[in-house]
């Protein structure tokens, strides 16, 4: 094996076994297991209401299991996002709280090796949650409605289950890009403090800051040229955290048999554009962080 | 014969902001020493430690373990060494054993017998299972050596490993340090601002004083080898006479230790002479003895009196 294949096969054994490692200490860290407890029992009782909602009131009942899923599913991420923060603040914080850096930084670990694992770590919570999700939503979809070939209201097949599932797949992989941009600002954050709570505490409020600016009914537009066509991307749209409902709105409409042509749209396209500007400003920003910093012991 | 250099600083200098921790650091500890790095709080001996582990990086000046940088080749340099830095640090949530566990897994893999074998030589093999958060400040330290010991290093790095602890928790320590050094073989480089403790344990020190080492050398070099100062016992209500006596007859600088107890610097004072002035002029002495001057006496001497060492 060449010296820089030794290099990399090394690199990678040596982040797999910090990720390992950080999902051992996660699985023993009660903050993080009721975190997770609480959003599963939170997207269970949720999914009830909806349910007793739709049936009780006079409002647009889900007309499939899979309507349901995705109604549902687009609350769940609307919830969970400073859920998931605050416990992505923790996964980095609680080494800098614990001094248990200084433990790993004497170790044959370099500090991008840590910091790609905490984020390939913040990457599986994120797909736990994800998971979480989806099997609830479509348990109580089915359960309430039944899954299986989506039909029109007038009992034609429009897609089958195969296609549903991988649809939802690709939307779920869209929807990382959001989510782990909010990660990344969670592992920012922690990077530079000093305290889990200083961590915790300073990080919502930045999440806090950008969720409520993106409500702010700004009427100021940027103009965009792509593939020959104009499009007015809202100066809003740059509070990223809201971007996160835009791949599941194309699967809102797909439970409506409405075939989706291509996820390459517009809002998809800015939604990649923004989150991944955001992302990859917070992504330098934490390794700095770790690489310059002299963590006090 | 030419001993086999572990652990080199040359030159070590930190700056933080225009404050200057650390000044040309240059020590280089042997194998099989047991090393003291001796200083008061905020001599600037942590920070040297984290220097040399790469924690941070010098403004000037190379750290090498075994002839490897620690920053340049960081990779094959920190294999070798086993560190505990000012206090031990683990996941407070998971027991003893769980924690060595994830610390082997970062170092490549270490087997439970392993495992088994580092909580037996601390003495934690019975609560091993049971959570970090109940342990005792000892059983902590302790629980940290067995980190640092882990991945079997040939050298150990322990800043204050007996900070917090009670006089029999740091005769423990000690003893498990010796022990360290006997059985597994195991360099050790140990800091600390307790004098008692470097006396007893280390056989090379040096001394850092505001950022810079101030001496260097054996044990019994720097401290003498058993016969630097004289102790005489008088009857108590003779002692002030007694130092009168010794001033004006010796030339010497006596210290009444306690009423009756009276300590100089040998210097060229025979005691047979000693104890026959003393006896001529009608003292009435106990006992005549002579003994090592202490660790602290010298680092006395060296830094002044106002210094914050125990």
């Amino acid at each position: 094996m060449s010296t820089e294949s030794q290099r990399s096969h090394n690199f990678f054994r040596t982040v797999f076994r910090l990720v390992h490692a950080d999902l051992v200490k996660l699985s023993h860290y009660r903050v993080i297991v009721f975190g997770y407890i609480a959003m599963f029992v939170i997207a269970v009782a949720g999914a009830m209401l909806l349910h007793y909602i739709e049936q009780t009131f006079q409002m647009a009942k889900s007309n499939s299991g899979y309507d349901f899923a995705i109604k549902w599913i687009t609350e769940c991420v609307q919830y969970s996002a400073p859920f998931l923060y605050v416990m992505i603040c923790i996964l980095f914080a609680m080494e800098v709280a614990n001094s248990t850096l200084k433990n790993i930084l004497t170790r044959p670990v370099t500090r991008i090796e840590l910091i790609i694992s905490k984020y390939i770590t913040a990457l599986i919570m994120v797909l736990a949650a994800l998971a979480i999700f989806w099997a609830v939503s479509l348990f109580m979809g089915w359960l309430y409605h039944g899954l299986g070939p989506l039909v029109d209201d007038t009992e034609n097949e429009c897609f089958s289950m195969a296609h549903m599932f991988r649809q939802m797949g690709v939307g779920t992989l869209l929807m990382l890009i959001p989510l782990m941009t909010i990660a990344a600002m969670a592992l920012m954050v922690s990077s530079y403090s000093s305290t889990m709570g200083g961590a915790i505490i300073i990080g919502f409020i930045i999440f806090m800051f950008f969720e409520i600016l993106a409500v702010v009914p700004l009427q100021n537009e940027i103009a965009i040229t792509w593939q020959d066509e104009t499009y007015k991307l809202p100066i809003k749209a740059f509070f990223f955290t809201a971007q996160r409902s835009k791949p599941i709105m194309l699967l809102d409409d797909l439970a409506t048999c409405m075939r989706i042509y291509t996820w390459w749209t517009w809002e998809i396209v800015s939604m990649t554009i923004i989150c991944g500007a955001f992302f990859l400003v917070f992504f330098v920003a934490s390794l700095l962080g770790v690489k310059k910093r002299d963590f006090t012991i | 014969m030419s001993q086999q250099a572990v652990l080199e600083a040359r030159e070590l200098t930190k700056f933080f902001g225009e404050i200057e921790a650390v000044k040309d650091l240059s020590l280089t500890v042997n194998r099989g020493d047991i090393y003291g790095f001796l200083g008061p709080n905020g001599a600037g001996k942590t920070t040297s430690i984290r220097m040399m582990l790469g924690l941070i990086k010098s403004t000037r000046g190379v750290s090498r373990v075994f002839g490897h940088d620690i920053h340049a080749e960081f990779k094959s340099a920190i294999p070798n060494v086993g560190a505990m830095v000012e206090g031990p640090a683990f996941y407070p949530y998971m027991s003893g054993r769980r924690n060595l566990r994830i610390l082997g897994r970062l170092s490549g893999g270490v087997p439970e017998e392993r495992i088994d074998e580092v909580l037996d030589l601390v003495g934690l093999k019975k609560r091993g299972n049971h959570k970090v958060k109940g342990y005792s400040q000892g059983m902590r330290q302790r629980l940290g050596i067995a980190m640092a010991l882990l991945h079997n290093p040939p050298l150990l790095i322990l800043d204050e490993p007996t900070n917090g602890l009670d006089p029999q928790g740091m005769r423990e320590v000690r003893n498990l340090i010796r022990r360290v050094r006997d059985e597994e073989n195991v360099t050790v480089f140990l800091s600390s601002h307790l004098l008692g403790e470097m006396e007893m344990i280390c056989d090379r020190i040096s001394i850092i004083s505001n950022g810079a080492i101030i001496k260097e050398g054996w044990m019994d070099e720097l401290v003498g080898s058993g016969s630097d100062v004289v102790v005489v016992n008088v009857s108590p209500h003779e002692s002030k006479e007694c130092m009168e006596f010794l001033k004006d007859k010796f030339n010497a600088s006596p210290e009444m230790v306690r009423q009756g107890v009276i300590e100089f610097n040998r210097d060229d004072v025979q005691t047979y002479d000693l104890n026959k002035a003393l006896i001529e002029a009608g003292f009435r002495v106990s006992s005549l003895t002579t003994r090592r001057r202490s660790l602290e006496e010298y680092f006395v001497e060296l830094t002044g009196e106002s210094k914050d060492v125990n």
